[in-house]
């Protein structure tokens, strides 16, 4: 089987975006391979037990996060790394561009894959669009999957239940499977592996999206009934202006 | 982070990491260390990611991390519990012996048995020969091709979970330069291992006395010359003693971290507690405290990946470490207060664990005794 | 600005795909020309709901679809955009919505922005804003005229009349994907965004009837602590608390409820909690972002009044 893993970096550090006077800063000291594409690696890696093949890993995540995750992938066992350097696959409006690009470097490059899995998050729309071009079976959200393509996706209330069929693109959570911990001979061996770099042409200004930082200020705003009889229309309005009350 | 952690340590760490969140929970390290011994089974895991060979050379088996990654590893790691990493790194003390005096045969030998998950322990220590090793009593009388080893040791780490020891006896009586190192297999009939000592911490580490009665070693299991024994160890603990430093700065790094974020938790006088002075003022010493150990060790670390003779440096470097630890895990459970001092928290066991770090690989009187002596050879006299 | 299509799925064997809060809440939450799309295999039954949101709806409707049939959701409305010069179609940010407004985006060549929030004109266009993760950065993105968003909002029944178009779906596609529904799925409690709580406060079970009024004027659902469902002045199904439901609505009201932890331990992962007690250290305040101190049932009296 020819399976090509889309990995990237965690997203639950609250500091990795701050901003100072008005200019974000980027902090990648403290991201690693996000739980979800460690999931989806090791989902890869058992398929490669059982039905051999190879791995391929992609990362679009800029500097050393690259070559962190990179690092991760290989030492649990994919066999090849490469780093797309342009672009941000995070921003819904680079998505398109993206993959079109990818889409071609692959074609270039002679790679078809049987399997393409990613790894959820709510930034994961990209392997829909990848699903699309290459005419290939869509199953996201999966929150179960086995080798024998058997497959679950929970909805609010309960389980949509089926098959998948090669090929295909698929988007998972980490509770398919529980993934294993390298070791430090392979890790070691890793930082020592060569990463493939990828650039294509970059995007024009005017299409990519801002970021922003926002600390998140809880408001709290308790009224006293005694000393206010009309706390209870205060209330009301204080609710609606959050948008909480309609 | 005073230290500027390289791409390759930051990942070391992080495997580390998620190691010990996976299999170090708090549950699983308080259960063991009120137990007071820790089942081979919970070393599995270490052993798959290779932690028991993590300095071992590669020629032997070993990931083959250079002393300044793998301690940045144990530091880590003895975030979680201190006495599991030191059963980790124990055998390397034992190796290290043989790796600078023995044959490669020796040492192909030892890390064959190592590498398959199995641990090894160095014993030295007796009931009347602590930090005078010179009066070590156990004997090794040489008859034709074998050794015949008589007497009791005590204190020897992981005595009870190794397959293999580096165990120091008597050749001859010439005080100090009368003893011999040896290679000695646990199998080898006559040894029986004793009962296990119950500490005051470092509870997970296996510390046991190992009598030996008429066990034959073949000559080929002599490390080195006869009566080279004293300094085979003493090279073997000039490295070590830097290294278990770095135990040490983990476990003042847990409790900083336990400290820290009780102080912003914790609520008294309608405010949390971090916003006192006095106890921002301990949580600045700690902090400081942790950082400049961290940095005495690493920098020991570089000199040994040089192959710079530590002697002065890595006693200097436990010393300064061990003796500020006190006061920091002292200072974690002051902070925690009434619920610090009872077991359902971590910080008293990290006082506990603590403590021994001054008494294990040399006492620090010893090692001021070391330092005196290598200043002394500097400023004459 | 261009027009919106909010859409909708419908399936009466399958209790999912489709909010009323949002239904409702969209109406105002931003000003443009707005219209609802329904997929269902019971037009006649929901027709009525459909009718009050105040956007004209048009429901799709055949007697085999299903919630699992993402197929014939994604051609009709292929086929009605894909001509289309601009337009911003909404689905719920539910598993679902943000499943097919991922599929539909790629097929329409646009792109698809999941959770939105804070949706505004800005210059020509629209824009939102999308968190990062849980980190604090969040992304401000500037719509193009055709785009697909994920979201949700808060709203309730305004009663403005609407019409309802029914058109009949020719569905030649069958799936053999299955739904299995989850445990408390028939529990309405279980789910709701909103929830209206009371406790022991209220003090009799006859007080509950205007709590009753004021969960239905909010569109919320009806819950209770412990030792109200012992009293069996409430239904036992409605406990939250450690020994029944664990639940974690967008915004939790509670009215005489003390905060004892067996209750918030069901509770406590709501994004809003708004409680009313006479007791100022009642720990339910410490979780509370907005409350009152006074008597429940007043509160509820004169929130009755209000609404």
């Amino acid at each position: 089987m020819k399976i090509a893993v889309i990995i990237k970096a965690g997203l639950e550090h609250l500091q990795t975006y701050t901003s100072y006077k008005n200019k974000v800063t980027y902090h990648p000291e403290n991201l690693f391979l996000s739980t979800e594409d460690k999931s989806a690696l090791e989902y890869a890696l058992q398929l490669i037990e059982v039905k051999g093949g190879l791995i391929d890993a992609y990362s679009f995540e800029q500097g050393e996060v690259a070559d962190r995750i990179l690092h991760e992938a290989m030492a649990l066992g994919a066999n090849t790394a490469t780093k797309i350097v342009t672009g941000d696959l995070k921003d819904p409006m680079q998505q398109n561009y993206l993959v079109k690009k990818l889409i071609q470097y692959l074609k270039n490059e002679g790679k078809k894959y049987d399997l393409i899995i990613t790894g959820y998050s709510s930034f994961s729309q990209f392997a829909a669009i990848i699903a699309d071009k290459l005419k290939m079976n869509y199953y996201d959200q999966l929150t179960n999957i086995d080798v024998n393509f058997n497959y679950e996706m929970k909805l609010e209330k309960g389980i949509l239940k089926g098959q998948c069929e090669l090929p295909m693109v698929i988007t998972n959570l980490s509770s398919i499977n529980t993934p294993r911990l390298a070791n430090f001979s392979a890790v070691k061996k890793a930082i020592n592996s060569k990463i493939t770099e990828v650039s294509f042409k970059k995007l024009n200004k005017q299409k990519v999206s801002q970021i922003k930082v926002e600390t998140e200020k809880s408001e709290k705003m308790i009224f006293n009934l005694d000393n206010d009889p009309d706390a209870t229309s205060k209330l009301i309005t204080l609710l609606e202006r959050n948008g909480i009350m309609r | 982070m005073a230290l500027q952690y390289t791409q390759a340590q930051k990942e070391y760490i992080h495997l580390t990491q998620e190691f010990g969140d996976r299999y170090l929970t708090p549950e699983i390290i308080k259960k063991y260390d009120k137990e007071g011994n820790c089942p081979r089974s919970l070393f599995e895991p270490a052993i798959n990611l290779g932690l028991h060979m993590l300095e071992i050379p590669e020629e032997y088996g070993g990931a083959g991390l250079s002393y300044e990654d793998s301690a940045l590893v144990f530091e880590k790691l003895a975030e979680y519990d201190a006495g599991y990493a030191l059963t980790l790194i124990t055998s390397f003390v034992a190796l290290r012996c043989v790796l600078m005096a023995g044959t490669k045969e020796q040492a192909q030998k030892f890390a064959n048995v190592i590498k398959p998950g199995h641990f090894a322990a160095f014993t030295m220590s007796e009931a009347d020969a602590g930090s005078d090793a010179g009066s070590v009593k156990a004997t090794a009388v040489r008859n034709n091709n074998e050794y015949i080893l008589n007497g009791n040791k005590a204190f020897a780490t992981n005595g009870g979970l190794a397959d293999i020891f580096i165990g120091i006896f008597r050749t001859s009586d010439n005080g100090n330069h009368g003893l011999s190192a040896f290679m000695i297999d646990k199998n080898t009939p006559g040894i029986w291992i004793g009962k296990h000592e119950d500490k005051m911490g470092l509870r997970l580490s296996n510390t046991v006395p190992i009598g030996f009665k008429n066990v034959h070693v073949p000559v080929e299991n002599l490390i080195g010359k006869e009566g080279r024994g004293i300094n085979i160890a003493l090279s073997s603990l000039n490295l070590s003693r830097a290294y278990v430093s770095t135990l040490t700065v983990g476990i003042m790094q847990r409790a900083l971290n336990e400290a820290a974020k009780y102080a912003n938790e914790r609520e008294q006088f309608n405010q949390p507690i971090v916003q006192f002075e006095s106890v921002q003022n301990m949580l600045a010493d700690m902090a400081t405290s942790v950082e400049t150990a961290r940095l005495l060790v690493n920098n020991t670390m570089k000199m040994m990946d040089k192959n710079l003779s530590v002697r002065q440096e890595g006693a200097m470097t436990k010393l300064f470490v061990t003796d500020i630890a006190q006061k920091v895990t002292s200072d974690a459970v002051q902070i925690l207060g009434g619920y610090g001092y009872t077991r359902a928290y971590p910080v008293e066991k990290l006082m506990r664990d603590v403590k021994g770090f001054q008494i294990l690989e040399g006492t620090n009187e010893i090692q001021r005794m070391t330092i005196a002596r290598e200043v002394s050879k500097k400023y004459q006299f | 600005m261009a027009p919106t299509y909010y859409i909708q799925l419908e399936d009466k064997n399958i209790p999912e795909g489709n909010d009323s809060n949002t239904l409702f809440g969209l109406k105002y939450n931003f000003k443009s020309n707005k219209n609802v799309l329904v997929f269902s295999n019971h037009a006649s039954e929901i027709k009525e709901k459909y009718e009050h949101s105040g956007m004209p709806t048009t429901i799709y409707n055949s007697e085999n679809y299903s919630i699992a049939n993402f197929a014939s959701v994604l051609k009709t409305l292929k086929e009605k955009f894909a001509f289309k010069e601009s337009y911003l179609i909404i689905f719920d940010s539910s598993n679902i919505g943000n499943s097919l407004g991922a599929r539909l985006a790629a097929m329409l060549d646009t792109s698809f922005v999941a959770n939105a929030e804070n949706i505004q004109e800005c210059d020509n266009n629209i824009c939102v804003d999308k968190k990062i993760g849980k980190t604090e950065g969040s992304y401000k993105i500037s719509l193009e005229s055709k785009a697909i968003i994920s979201t949700a909002c808060n709203g309730t029944l305004e009663d403005e009349k609407n019409d309802v178009k029914i058109i009949n779906l020719t569905l030649n596609y069958k799936s053999n994907i299955k739904y299995i529904s989850e445990k408390n799925s028939n529990n309405d409690l279980a789910y709701a965004k909103v929830v209206v709580a009371g406790g022991k406060g209220l003090n009799s079970a006859e007080n509950f009837k205007p709590l009753q009024i004021l969960a239905t004027k909010l569109n919320a659902s009806l819950g209770a602590t412990k030792a109200v469902t012992d009293q069996g002045w409430v239904d036992e199904s409605k406990m939250i608390g450690i020994s029944n439901l664990k639940i974690a609505p967008q915004v939790y009201y509670a009215f005489g409820i003390s905060g004892a932890v067996q209750h918030t331990i069901g509770m406590n992962k709501s994004r809003y909690v708004i409680a009313v007690n006479t007791d100022a250290s009642a720990p339910i305040f410490k979780l509370a972002d907005y409350g009152i101190i006074g008597d429940a049932n007043l509160v509820i009296k004169q929130l009755n009044n209000l609404l």
